[in-house]
């Protein structure tokens, strides 16, 4: 593979890899990004609420207050931008007790002090006013008008997308294994082979205390904290206006959890969700029994203070669709790790991007990149294109749109996906754009081809024969997620009937 | 847009759709159009390569696909017009159906519509079982399709969570194809499978099957490398002190399956919860006018010859209501679930129809050994028939004389000893 | 001697008891229909089975399924399953054909219940 030199290797395709990609690519730099999975976006951006924080319980003086609150204003023109789902839909924290209400007042004075904009401590009246049929024993709330939910995967796609049609390369399947301090620069040795980069931007994720200890003696450690969803249908959509939370918590070890939330993400499905538990297994993203018992207790258990109950009066259970788990990156310093090593030139942290991550990637990459590049006296590239080429998914084109559509191209009139309205073109698109899907997840997570209420049962087999087809492989080596994960492994005849 | 105006939209090809659309034809119904969106007719009848079809309706023991070409060939005679790769995007109250394949996106206006669409698995996420989420886990019928119109296995040694008929038709299927079905682990105290299939899918290969047991947990990084299997008690809870591990590559889910009627839904039908399909009158018309519904659309059915009996039927009458639209008839009788009684099709009776009996359908709650199904009027019982043996994997089904309806009746199971 | 099995002929599942006598059947009882009788007499003597599967057609991607026209002696079900792996038949295969007159001395014949077209649409009608 690759025996090269690059100008920065940036390690981690999530969304700080992703936003640093794409801030960079407007200079004059070789950029390769090295993801060591079988996809971008496979870790906590993928699987986290959704949500773009206001920023009004972030501590005040952190990076993760600073960043959250300038992330936040981003993400209006930031997903115009891309073309990505965001909605800037507020969110509500309801108060049942006088504990909870003195924890709101205090984080109203957070985010006054955090320069959270519109923040308001609600009595139970403008409660009622602003989002209707709390339950009888919600007292009042905090609005946080800022909130928003988007749809975290599609910008990370959307991002790499934009980055790899302004040179960016990206290398999946690319695991970094040392990094070692070779003059002005790094030597960067991945299980494909080893580069020579001058910069390094470490955006590992739950690995960046590892990539960090490689090469820099500042060591920080990451501890994976698991937290678990639960997916509900569509069909509860309209009665989820706000994202609505629980007042937070504290957690026994310190530091404290948002807490449980009811979240209507931008696709129409409402994710419930999360716990918090520290696990020792870097990859270990199983749901659990006690995590799911513990999501539906607590909803069975506060349906009825939330605004939803009074068209669906208890907790559907039979309309859970899925169950996820992804890893916060939680850092031992509490607070996001940024900037140069300062024993290591050249090689820039973005670590511990735990939440509000989400909301602060695009600030931090937009700054850390900006400030890099005035750093080293990297010129803005000519070539540099700022629209991303997008091509609107059938699903949510107009009925205009969609004749047209067709006309160009008669593989939008074939539906493979029927539960999300998934076409072949929608299929072909995703495996032929920069970055393109080579798996059945990354052709679910760009077109959502299997997102839905039969989850893949009938759609499944038409993406595997489309990706045998278009990546010229049999069909036996199509896999779900990488290499081992073989959708139809055998061939009938493939072995003796015992 | 291009628009066209028909007869009869019937929404499905498989055994429903083209029961309907034959019976349809038959009555004399004009223009009938079937859209299907797979590439060919049958539906999931393409993919049933077993016998033990049609013993009912045609008097003989046929494969699913033997079944289908039959419903085919008929076809063929008619001038029904079959869209195949063509969806339906979009359907109205009005009937006005919008229509998408790779020439084009129409819009049909219809005098009737059958939605004969059909219903899909219940899948993993659905039962939210705890664990990772590798290759290797897959539903029966997703399964049944890959083997039998692609010709690929999706692992070679299997446990299978539920005993329901698709998993026994695909334990049977992977043992003949050379893989290894370790066990079948059933919630219920009994299967929800016919007996033959328990004998002949089952005990023929020497395949364990624990009752009251399920799975708790899924194993395996890429590819499934095992699952937990527990005990459950009598609420269905599993019970942590008899959890074990059993080795194995992929976990088959036949765990129930759900009418499909997004469609029914756009166009404002309720879905009733227990049998997930609209509720309908005994000519199988909803509670939109000119809209039908049959097969397993309506309710989930166990054998296709009654999909062929009752879509026949909605054929028919749908047929009759384009040829003469009468006035919806006002008097009808409502029928409710008893005791022991579930889903019961139709909910509505039409008081003053031609026809000499109605037929209902229903699911008993449980297992039943001898005992009466009772149909009540008030206090008054109008019916009442012996059966041998119900359960709840098998569709139950009574004759009633319309004659004897005159207000809203209950249908009841009772044993014989109450 | 004496043999118990279930009846599989219809939902009812008798449970039969069927007496033999140097290997031929003497007395079924347990059944509540004719039909419970022959099944027991033939399962007591030489179980039957019919046999389905997939076979392919020499040079085609997709398998197309067959079935024997009489069940098959059920020791041998197993065998004549991989048999039907050993032959790769020439295409075209319509549906009904008899592709195997004789299976393993079985005196069952397999028949496809698929078509094998050439590489278009199979049975679809426009």
């Amino acid at each position: 593979m690759i025996v090269d030199m690059y100008d920065a290797v940036i390690i981690g395709a999530g969304i700080s890899g992703a936003a640093i990609a794409n801030a960079l690519a407007r200079y004059q730099l070789r950029v390769a990004v090295f993801e060591k999975a079988s996809d971008i976006c496979g870790g906590a951006s993928r699987s986290n609420s959704a949500t773009v924080h206001s920023g009004h319980d972030a501590t005040y003086g952190s990076l993760k207050a600073h960043y959250n609150v300038l992330g936040n204003a981003m993400y209006d023109k930031l997903c115009d931008d891309l073309s990505v789902p965001f909605s800037r839909n507020g969110m509500i924290l309801f108060a049942t007790s006088e504990a909870d209400k003195n924890e709101i007042v205090r984080l109203k004075q957070n985010a006054d002090q955090n320069g959270v904009p519109g923040v308001q401590v609600l009595n139970r009246a403008s409660l009622l006013a602003l989002e209707g049929s709390f339950g009888e024993e919600v007292i009042g709330g905090l609005y946080a008008p800022s909130s928003g939910q988007v749809c975290p995967y599609s910008l990370v796609i959307a991002l790499c997308e934009h980055a790899a049609e302004n040179g960016v390369s990206f290398f999946l399947n690319t695991a970094v294994l040392r990094l070692e301090k070779q003059g002005e620069g790094y030597l960067v040795h991945t299980a494909r082979g080893s580069v020579q980069t001058r910069f390094v931007f470490n955006c590992a994720g739950v690995y960046a205390d590892e990539i960090n200890n490689m090469i820099s003696g500042n060591h920080f450690h990451i501890t994976p904290r698991k937290g678990e969803h639960l997916i509900l249908d569509k069909k509860l959509a309209p009665y989820v206006k706000a994202t609505i939370s629980q007042t937070p918590l504290d957690l026994p070890s310190g530091g404290h959890t948002k807490g449980m939330g009811i979240m209507p993400s931008v696709d129409g499905t409402i994710i419930l969700g999360c716990n918090s538990c520290d696990v020792v297994d870097k990859e270990d993203t199983a749901t659990s029994e006690e995590g799911i018992s513990q999501i539906i207790r607590f909803f069975e258990e506060n349906w009825r203070h939330l605004p939803i109950h009074s068209a669906v009066p208890s907790f559907p259970r039979h309309l859970i669709i899925s169950a996820f788990a992804g890893l916060r990156p939680h850092p031992d310093t509490d607070d996001f790790i940024i900037g140069e090593a300062a024993d290591a030139p050249g090689f820039y942290n973005m670590a511990g991007i735990e939440s509000p991550g989400l909301t602060a990637a695009p600030a931090i990459a937009q700054e850390l990149a900006n400030a890099f590049a005035q750093q080293h006296h990297i010129p803005v590239s000519e070539a540099y294109c700022p629209t991303r080429t997008y091509k609107k998914a059938f699903r949510n084109m107009t009925a205009e749109e969609r004749e047209q559509a067709l006309a160009s191209d008669p593989n939008y009139g074939h539906i493979v996906c029927r539960c999300e309205q998934v076409t072949r073109a929608d299929v072909l698109q995703a495996i032929h754009s920069p970055v393109g899907a080579r798996t059945v997840n990354a052709v679910k997570m760009r077109t959502r081809a299997g997102m839905g209420r039969c989850q893949g049962g009938f759609c499944c087999p038409e993406v595997v024969e489309l990706l045998s087809k278009e990546l010229g492989i049999p069909m036996s080596e199509v896999t779900l997620n990488g290499a081992g994960s073989e959708v139809i492994p055998y061939e009938i005849g493939s072995f003796e009937t015992v | 847009m291009k628009k066209e105006c028909i007869d009869i939209a019937i929404i499905g090809g498989g055994c429903a759709g083209l029961s309907a659309a034959l019976s349809a034809k038959q009555a004399g119904a004009a223009r009938v159009v079937v859209f299907e969106r797979a590439p060919e007719l049958g539906g999931v009848l393409r993919q049933c390569i077993h016998n033990g079809f049609g013993i009912h309706r045609f008097g003989e023991d046929l494969t699913g696909t033997q079944y289908a070409r039959h419903l085919v060939d008929q076809i063929r005679e008619t001038d029904v017009q079959c869209l195949t790769s063509t969806i339906v995007l979009d359907l109205s109250a009005e009937r006005v159906l919008t229509v998408m394949n790779e020439d084009g996106i129409t819009e049909y206006s219809a005098k009737a519509v059958i939605l004969a669409t059909g219903c899909r698995e219940r899948p993993r996420g659905a039962l939210a079982i705890p664990g990772t989420r590798p290759a290797g886990i897959v539903n029966a019928g997703t399964a049944q399709r890959y083997l039998n119109l692609e010709g690929y296995l999706v692992g070679k040694r299997v446990v299978i969570l539920g005993s329901g008929d698709i998993g026994l038709i695909m334990a049977r299927q992977f043992v003949l194809e050379g893989a290894h079905v370790i066990a079948v682990a059933e919630r219920l105290p009994y299967s929800s499978g016919l007996m033959r299939n328990i004998v002949q899918c089952l005990d023929d290969f020497d395949i364990p099957i624990y009752y009251r047991s399920t799975v708790t947990r899924i194993v395996g990084e890429n590819r499934v490398e095992g699952v937990y299997l527990s005990e459950v008690d009598a609420c269905n809870c599993p019970i942590p002190a008899t959890e074990r591990f059993i080795e194995c590559d992929t976990l088959l889910l036949s765990v129930g399956l759900i009418p499909e009627n997004e469609l029914a839904s756009q166009a404002g039908l309720a879905l009733l919860p227990f049998t997930g399909g609209p509720a309908v009158d005994d000519s199988f018309q909803t509670g939109l006018d000119g809209i039908f519904c049959c097969g397993n659309a309506l309710h989930v059915h166990d054998l296709v010859d009654f999909v062929s009996i009752e879509s026949e039927i909605a054929g028919r009458m749908a047929a009759q209501y384009t040829l003469a639209p009468t006035h919806r008839d006002c008097e009808v009788v409502h029928v409710h679930d008893g005791p022991g009684v579930r889903g019961i099709v139709p909910q509505i009776i039409r008081r003053n129809a031609a026809e000499a009996q109605v037929t209902l359908q229903f699911r008993p709650d449980t297992r039943y050994g001898a005992c009466y199904i009772e149909v009540y009027e008030g206090e008054n019982r109008i019916v009442r028939a012996k059966r041998a043996v119900l359960t709840p994997g098998e569709m139950v089904e009574i004759k009633i004389p319309r004659a004897k309806i005159h207000a809203d009746i209950t249908v009841k199971v009772t044993t014989v000893f109450t | 001697m004496e043999q118990c099995m279930l009846c599989i002929g219809c939902p009812l599942g008798c449970r039969l008891t069927v007496s033999l006598e140097s290997g031929e059947v003497i007395q079924v009882s347990g059944n509540a229909c004719k039909r419970g009788e022959t099944y027991a007499k033939q399962e007591a003597i030489q179980p039957r089975r019919m046999l389905m599967g997939n076979m392919r057609a020499a040079g085609c991607s997709r398998p197309f399924s067959v079935i024997t026209d009489k069940p098959v002696p059920k020791e041998m079900l197993l065998l004549c399953a991989a048999e039907l792996k050993r032959h790769a038949p020439q295409p075209p295969i319509h549906f009904g054909d008899v592709i195997m007159q004789d299976i393993l001395k079985t005196g069952c014949r397999v028949i496809a219940t698929q078509d094998c077209l050439p590489p278009r649409k199979q049975n679809e009608l426009r």
